[in-house]
């Protein structure tokens, strides 16, 4: 969830409170996608029922991962235990270079939002196959981007690039409007029109652009960030130990570009979205309660 | 680690009865307040090798798993413990300075210091604590005491022989801070796994306090490493559970980095809490790490 969105959660929950005792407006849900978390529970366990029995057509076992496991998955992105969100990034950037592995997830033993989201159970599953069995494992269930699981997708609200069971099954409980690499949360859309945030949105791509980077918001810096290390990392199925030298050094001068612009990120998130964003909520509270 | 969450805002009336209560094993037994602390009992207090609690400067714990509250909002959770290199005079004690921090859903709800020490039977008490809460960034709350300040009295961390049946004890007494936190022995001999290892022969360790009645969380040790394990059981407003995912022991740099960060908060704490911590002496770097300075 960003971080502008987790900010009015709380106003908004208030608001959907008020709105919904006088059932006059249909505000959307505070969860991912605009859903209420009755819906976003009743979400994951389709969708995690549906990979089960296309994992089990695929002639695979799947445990389908109940709501807390697939929540931890989502809270373990820029997350390590014992770090703050601000510690993690000033270390390891968005963990997006900066923790390849390019390994299966399933197999990591360290940072791994992946493998926090698929639970212990699928774990041990894919552990105790053979390692030809693992690929056609992995591909069964997520396609080509063996990091980008169900947790991990609705984490980002970004399923472009999930695959295998994992996108079939997203596919017959998402709508196709949510399943676009465009799609923007219903909240997110109403912050990011309100004229405030649009002339903050103005001002954090002058204050990137001094800072040396090209990003007109902040929701470009992952993806493009990903892109880079896709094109280093053949698309993420290298292993880091088989990286070439110049892979290598890539991926050391990503590294870099990602930790210098994830705090630039941070720091401008805080300073000039956070006070906009607040009274945007104050106001919109404001209205619901009138 | 130190349980906070049932410290600070719980506006409940101090129980003021000397005695009487009835224990977490469910028998009425006569349940003192408070421990009856003596600072000559203290002759080697900085060893802290209890085989269940021992504290070690150097150390790092590192605890992480999730609190589901009432409505079952789930929100990621670590616990960061640094046995310090630092030591502070307390009540006649020299205590070891030990540094936790709490994070919540990825910011840091609260940072503190506390001082522990062993007696001569092996027993670890915690002399005092200086805990500071957050809101974003924003201190909240520090709700401080010092044992022999403001009636504040020292409690017990570990015992030195615990078993099930040994009477509950007083985890320290603080009527200032309504801190009244208790613990007994719940159950002995368990098997636990945890990120960090499996272990047999588990002590259990009940906590609970006047304020939750009903409500108890259990904390669970392994002889040689400490708590590996937090669960709870009964009427409890969030469910926490936390696990141990590391421990390490950090190279003389990061110790004196995380010193440099204890003596900041202790620096705080004679800003904020001048009735308590103002009658304290500041904390000492230990001789190796005055050198390593």
């Amino acid at each position: 969830m960003s971080s502008a969105l987790k900010t009015v959660l709380s106003v908004v929950t208030l608001i959907g409170i008020v709105g919904s005792a006088s059932a006059q407006t249909a505000l959307p849900g505070t969860e991912e996608f605009g859903m209420t978390k009755k819906e976003l529970v009743q979400a994951i366990e389709k969708v995690e029922a549906l990979i089960a029995e296309c994992m089990r057509q695929e002639g695979f076992e799947y445990v389908a991962t109940d709501y807390t496991t697939v929540r931890r998955g989502m809270m373990a992105d820029k997350s390590l235990p014992g770090m703050t969100e601000e510690e993690f990034i000033e270390a390891h950037g968005f963990g997006l270079s900066t923790l390849y592995t390019g390994g299966a997830p399933q197999l990591v033993n360290g940072y791994s939002p992946a493998r926090v989201g698929l639970g212990d159970r699928n774990v041990d599953i894919f552990k105790n196959l053979s390692p030809t069995d693992q690929v056609a494992y992995n591909r069964a269930l997520l396609g080509e981007n063996t990091d980008a699981t169900f947790a991990v997708g609705l984490e980002l609200e970004n399923f472009a690039r999930c695959g295998g069971c994992t996108l079939k099954a997203i596919k017959q409980v998402f709508t196709p409007e949510q399943l676009k690499a465009t799609y923007y949360n219903p909240l997110d859309a109403l912050i990011n029109n309100d004229p405030r945030m649009k002339a903050a949105l103005r001002e954090y791509a002058e204050k990137m652009r001094k800072a040396g980077f090209d990003y007109n918001h902040p929701d470009e810096v992952e993806p493009d960030i990903m892109r880079r290390l896709h094109v280093i990392t053949g698309g993420g199925t290298i292993p880091l130990e088989k990286l070439s030298p110049g892979q290598m050094a890539a991926l050391k001068k990503l590294q870099e570009l990602e930790r210098r612009v994830a705090v630039v990120n941070l720091q401008l998130q805080e300073d000039i979205f956070e006070p906009v964003e607040e009274k945007i909520e104050k106001e919109m509270y404001a209205q619901k309660v009138e | 680690m130190i349980d906070c969450s049932r410290r600070a805002f719980v506006v409940a009336a101090v129980v003021v009865s000397l005695v009487v209560a009835t224990t977490s094993s469910g028998a009425a037994e006569p349940e003192q307040k408070y421990e009856l602390f003596d600072s000559n009992n203290f002759d080697h207090s900085t060893t802290i090798d209890n085989e269940w609690f021992p504290l070690k400067p150097g150390m790092r714990y590192v605890w992480d798993g999730v609190t589901v509250d009432e409505d079952e909002e789930v929100e990621s959770h670590s616990v960061v413990l640094t046995v310090t290199g630092l030591t502070k005079m307390i009540d006649g004690v020299r205590t070891v300075v030990c540094w936790e921090r709490d994070i919540v859903d990825r910011e840091l709800e609260e940072s503190e210091i506390y001082f522990a020490a062993q007696d001569n039977d092996g027993t670890v008490w915690l002399l005092g604590e200086y805990p500071e809460e957050y809101d974003g960034k924003k201190l909240e709350a520090a709700p401080c005491w010092i044992q022999g300040i403001q009636d504040a009295k020292a409690g017990i961390m570990m015992l030195a022989d615990p078993k099930v049946g040994s009477p509950s004890y007083s985890q320290g007494w603080a009527p200032a801070v309504e801190f009244t936190d208790r613990g007994a022995v719940y159950k002995t001999d368990e098997k636990t796994s945890v990120p960090f290892g499996s272990y047999d022969d588990v002590l259990v360790i009940d906590e609970y306090n006047k304020e939750e009645p009903g409500a108890f969380q259990l904390k669970y040790f392994a002889r040689g490493v400490g708590n590996v394990r937090v669960g709870w059981r009964g009427d409890v407003t969030d469910q926490e559970t936390l696990e141990l995912v590391q421990v390490e022991e950090l190279s003389a740099e990061e110790l004196a980095k995380a010193d440099d960060e204890a003596l900041q908060l202790e620096q705080h704490a004679y800003e904020i809490s001048k009735d308590d911590f103002g009658h304290t002496k500041p904390s000492e770097r230990s001789a190796a790490n005055a050198v390593a300075q």
